[in-house]
């Protein structure tokens, strides 16, 4: 009975669209996905997200902004924004020391880093829509990016890849069309707020 | 010297593992060695992986996982693969992120640094 509600329910925002969708900001670390989030809720609400740095993992902790008003075509559309750790497979602190932190510091940020990539993916769960985040500058084939592009197919949750930092002279983000032919790929500049528009049709066009 | 241990992973063993596969292959990790899986893991068992990985992480002995893997064909065989949910799974080496220093994609080969730590 449950299931059948849940299919019906399914058709319904099928026909009708969701008038409130949930999306959550995926990708490795430094690919600016606070960035992202905090340009989104800018936009919308004149609000920020989170603090970032050119330090990775920045982003420790699964960080939240509801109710963000979109207007299109004369109608509101409800967005919560969930800004997630960066996705890695390891984490080694000596990294972090190399951008000048204390070994103390170093350890308890790869401490909070690997806490951060497992709520991450738990909140995979809660997601109408994920955003991959992709630096333009850096080879898009990575093993973290096929592995999060893979779970969202599997799970079907419906992805955006956003190619970021088009603003940067080496930016490609041809490669990551090429690499990724069967997604919608989205060239954007968080820093800057190019394309965001047509960020948001594809919000509404795939997520609603 | 130091030495590596590359261990190739059998399908047959892998299938006999049922839901203690990941757990089979962390162990191992761990232990140092460097796996060549004959059967790949679907995505969502790479995501639980690094889920694991990231929970066995000791800031000074174990750093975390480096995988190498082709991603499934599944584009090849269409609404077919869909249909019969079958995933195509490939070969994939997995290791400890300190002794597989680096992958390296050259069109349609990997190549992977191992480094001995001695």
């Amino acid at each position: 009975m449950a299931k059948r509600r849940s299919w019906i329910l399914r058709k319904l925002l099928w026909l009708f669209g969701r008038p409130h969708i949930r999306i959550g900001i995926y990708g490795p670390p430094n690919a600016g996905k606070t960035t992202l989030a905090n340009a989104i809720a800018r936009d919308l609400v004149g609000e920020e997200v989170g603090p970032v740095s050119d330090i990775p993992h920045e982003t420790r902790r699964v960080t939240t902004k509801r109710n963000l008003v979109l207007h299109y075509k004369n109608k509101k559309i409800y967005l919560d924004i969930a800004d997630t750790p960066g996705i890695a497979t390891k984490i080694d602190y000596k990294e972090f020391m190399k951008y000048g932190l204390s070994e103390e510091d170093a350890k308890k940020r790869a401490k909070e880093a690997t806490e951060g990539v497992i709520e991450a993916i738990k909140w995979l769960d809660e997601v109408d829509g994920v955003i991959v985040v992709m630096d333009s500058t850096q080879d898009p084939y990575t093993q973290v990016n096929i592995t999060i592009l893979g779970n969202l197919e599997a799970r079907r949750i419906p992805t955006i890849i956003a190619a970021n930092k088009i603003d940067l002279p080496e930016a490609t983000p041809g490669k990551i069309i090429s690499a990724f032919p069967q997604h919608v790929v989205i060239p954007i500049s968080a820093l800057r707020g190019d394309n965001l528009e047509e960020l948001y049709k594809a919000i509404v066009k795939y997520f609603r | 010297m130091g030495e590596i241990v590359l261990q190739i992973v059998s399908r047959e063993l892998l299938h006999s593992l049922g839901n203690n596969k990941l757990d089979y292959i962390i162990d191992k990790i761990l232990e140092g060695k460097v796996l060549l899986l004959e059967e790949g893991l679907t995505p969502e068992e790479q995501l639980t992986l690094i889920k694991k990985a990231m929970e066995k992480v000791d800031i000074d002995k174990f750093k975390g996982i480096e995988m190498a893997f082709y991603p499934e064909e599944q584009k090849k065989y269409g609404i077919f693969a869909k249909i019969l949910k079958k995933k195509i799974s490939r070969v994939m080496l997995i290791g400890p992120s300190d002794v597989i220093s680096e992958i390296r994609r050259k069109g349609n080969t990997i190549e992977t640094i191992i480094r001995i730590i001695e």
